[in-house]
């Protein structure tokens, strides 16, 4: 499996370690913290899981596996940042409560699961009127 | 169409690359008009009115028109002009072209802006007026207005207070406090809103997150969306970003003049 990740219809940016990903045709915001962002850079082609894996445990110091990564790819395709439908090659999607179990012996816990932060850009009336203005926690599956 | 500065019964402007035209039908009401021109604006002649609205009087009625839609009358004509600025703020923060508006309040502080994005109701005016009565400068109670350098300009309109009934009172901010008049770098982002009862809880948000709690109120989000995520990117490199609820607005001014970033643990 080697994962690609969508480029088309996208505005990106970095805010420190977070890339801020924004979905024209979908009028959706995305922020991807450190280890997503990571995965989703790599996602090339060319990189496979296990490799993608490697560099986590590269640039993060821990101890990462491929659990990690299928974890991080779900959350990227359920927001449309992946080319095709991933993580189903596999047949299941990791559930938080699965990585957990799998990284905890090895220390990528400590510094954070994958996360993905989405909200709907607001119309001019709804920036402008009645609403919830904090940012949603991702929290557990 | 075009409206010079002295057309008779008309005011001209331009407010942030967007040209604007208001008439009146005498003279006095022409200058009370004058209250509702948007902070920031250069009073200047303009070629093509992009937004025109018009104040008349027919006996002891006042409505209001915009182009030749009539969107509001009454016998009151303060509370006309009131729902006037309204409209005509919020068209121009949605058209502006020279800069960025987010739904928020600011107020200055140590040099820096305090930014409070937060949508109607969500408590912003009295939170920034308890801010400005313990010392901070006032900018605005309606929208932070950046620029490309992540910079914010003052937008010191008179600020709305609800009263207990619901109906909104305009109180000059000089009355209360400082009014800034020099743009300032964003230093502290607060996602708040005001929760009956509630007591202060501010929890450090990452940068992506500051981005996207200003982005959610930022009014161009879907007509300008490059723009605003390069400029709110900016404002999230250097401010420090929390969120929370709060309860009373003036229990809340300390703590958040006094918030310690240094004091939190989330990765950055």
């Amino acid at each position: 499996m080697y994962p690609r990740a969508r480029q088309h219809g996208l505005l990106v940016d970095r805010v420190g370690d977070e890339t801020i990903v924004f979905d024209v045709e979908r009028k959706e915001a995305h922020s991807l913290n450190r280890i997503a962002s990571i995965v989703w850079q790599h996602s090339d082609g060319a990189h496979s899981l296990s490799e993608i894996a490697s560099v986590l445990t590269r640039e993060l110091d821990v101890q990462a596996n491929e659990s990690i990564v299928l974890y991080a790819l779900d959350k990227l395709s359920s927001v449309h940042l992946l080319e095709g439908d991933e993580t189903t090659e596999l047949g299941h999607s990791t559930t938080r409560r699965d990585v957990m179990k799998r990284v905890a012996a090895v220390g990528v816990a400590a510094i954070g699961l994958p996360a993905v932060l989405t909200m709907t850009a607001p119309t001019p009336a709804m920036a402008a009127s009645g609403g919830d203005t904090l940012p949603v926690d991702p929290g557990p599956d | 169409m075009s409206c010079g500065v002295t057309a008779p019964g008309a005011i001209c402007f331009e407010a942030y690359g967007v040209p604007i035209e208001l008439r009146a039908s005498d003279a006095e009401l022409l200058d009370a008009l004058l209250r509702v021109v948007t902070p920031g604006a250069s009073m200047s002649a303009v070629a093509s009115p992009e937004i025109g609205y018009s104040l008349f009087a027919a006996g002891e009625h006042y409505a209001i028109s915009r182009g030749v839609r009539r969107v509001a009358q009454g016998t009151n004509v303060e509370e006309l002009l009131d729902l006037l600025e309204s409209e005509l703020h919020f068209e121009v923060a949605v058209a502006a072209r020279t800069r960025l508006f987010v739904h928020a309040g600011v107020v200055g502080w140590n040099g820096g802006a305090i930014v409070l994005p937060g949508r109607t109701h969500a408590g912003k005016s009295s939170l920034v007026a308890a801010l400005v009565r313990a010392g901070a400068t006032y900018y605005s109670d309606e929208y932070a207005v950046l620029d490309d350098d992540g910079f914010v300009h003052p937008f010191a309109r008179a600020l709305g207070m609800r009263d207990k009934t619901g109906r909104t009172n305009r109180v000059d901010p000089r009355t209360i406090g400082r009014v800034g008049d020099a743009p300032l770098p964003v230093t502290r982002v607060i996602a708040t809103r005001h929760v009956a009862g509630g007591a202060w809880r501010a929890v450090p948000m990452s940068r992506g997150e500051t981005v996207l709690a200003l982005f959610d109120n930022t009014l161009a989000a879907r007509s300008r969306p490059a723009d605003a995520l390069r400029i709110l990117s900016v404002v999230a490199r250097h401010a420090d970003g929390f969120r929370g609820e709060r309860g009373d607005a003036a229990a809340a001014v300390e703590q958040i003049l006094t918030l310690d970033p240094s004091d939190q643990s989330i990765p950055r």
